[in-house]
């Protein structure tokens, strides 16, 4: 959908952006929120914010009731987790990597320092 | 310094920054000296890295090989130089060969940007791993290494590609 809406790649990742956003700040440890209660929270308009529901709905990280006729939303916690889970994995490997650099700079350092007093 | 910090930033991409109490000039040494890099590029504890073999020279080829202490199981990549601006740039071509022929990692070269910024000493690196598809950074990251990420980035794919 992101694509099909902004052709120009700045927009798109800006559109991410404020999807992340919505689901960070207006979804996020809240129970359910109607599209006009997110507008309200947000400095977007109305068919912005519904695209992004739109779009957060059909990666299912978001559910909306049928029934009430304001369609309210929530968050699906564990998808989102799942999401989460596999960047903080990758961090960790680098992490894993660059900790170890972090060691053997202080060591160069060291060196260097001492290589100056002599 | 804050842990690294991995983004998407766009469905070929993985970004991840990290800064080092360091001058660049002694990070650059340790990004382009093997017996340097190979002491910290051994990826998850219980690996090693025994191959690090590198020509930095524009065109000049790279080898790189991890091993798992436990059980000598290998895998690596290799590539060739794009490009070395001296404690500023370096980025090069990436082919890795897995554990497992049947995992498919993608048959075009990914590109790797490594760019270096010195703020008051510190020194900022952010590694830019552009894939030549989708479909080739899905690959990359479920396998070898990054084993149980499968099934968690599938649902990203999904997720963020569309937003």
């Amino acid at each position: 959908v992101g694509r099909r809406l902004f052709p120009d790649r700045d927009e798109q990742l800006a559109f991410r952006r404020r999807g992340q956003e919505l689901l960070e700040f207006g979804l996020q440890g809240r129970g359910e929120a109607s599209v006009s209660e997110l507008v309200g929270r947000f400095s977007l308009t109305q068919p912005t914010i519904s695209s992004h529901l739109k779009v957060l709905e059909s990666a299912g990280l978001i559910s909306r009731r049928k029934e009430a006729q304001l369609r309210p939303c929530k968050l699906v916690p564990e998808r989102l987790k799942a999401v989460t889970d596999w960047l903080e994995q990758v961090q960790e490997i680098w992490e894993g990597n660059y900790k170890r650099l972090d060691a053997l700079l202080a060591q160069l350092k060291q060196q260097e320092k001492q290589e100056r007093k002599k | 310094m804050k842990p690294a910090e991995a983004s998407l930033p766009s469905d070929t991409e993985v970004l991840v920054k990290r800064s080092f109490d360091a001058p660049v000039k002694l990070v650059w040494r340790a990004y382009m000296e093997p017996d340097l890099m190979r002491r910290w590029c051994s990826g998850l504890p219980g690996w090693s890295m025994p191959v690090c073999e590198m020509d930095m020279r524009v065109g000049g080829k790279y080898r790189w090989r991890w091993r798992s202490d436990e059980n000598g199981q290998e895998f690596g990549c290799t590539g060739e130089v794009l490009e070395v601006s001296p404690h500023t740039k370096i980025a090069h071509t990436q082919i890795w060969d897995v554990i497992d022929p049947s995992d498919s990692m993608g048959s075009e070269p990914s590109i790797v940007t490594v760019t270096f910024h010195e703020v008051n000493g510190i020194t900022n690196v952010a590694t830019s791993i552009k894939f030549a598809s989708k479909a080739d950074r899905d690959a990359a990251f479920s396998t070898g290494m990054t084993d149980g990420m499968e099934t968690s980035y599938k649902l990203l794919d999904g997720v963020l590609v569309e937003m």
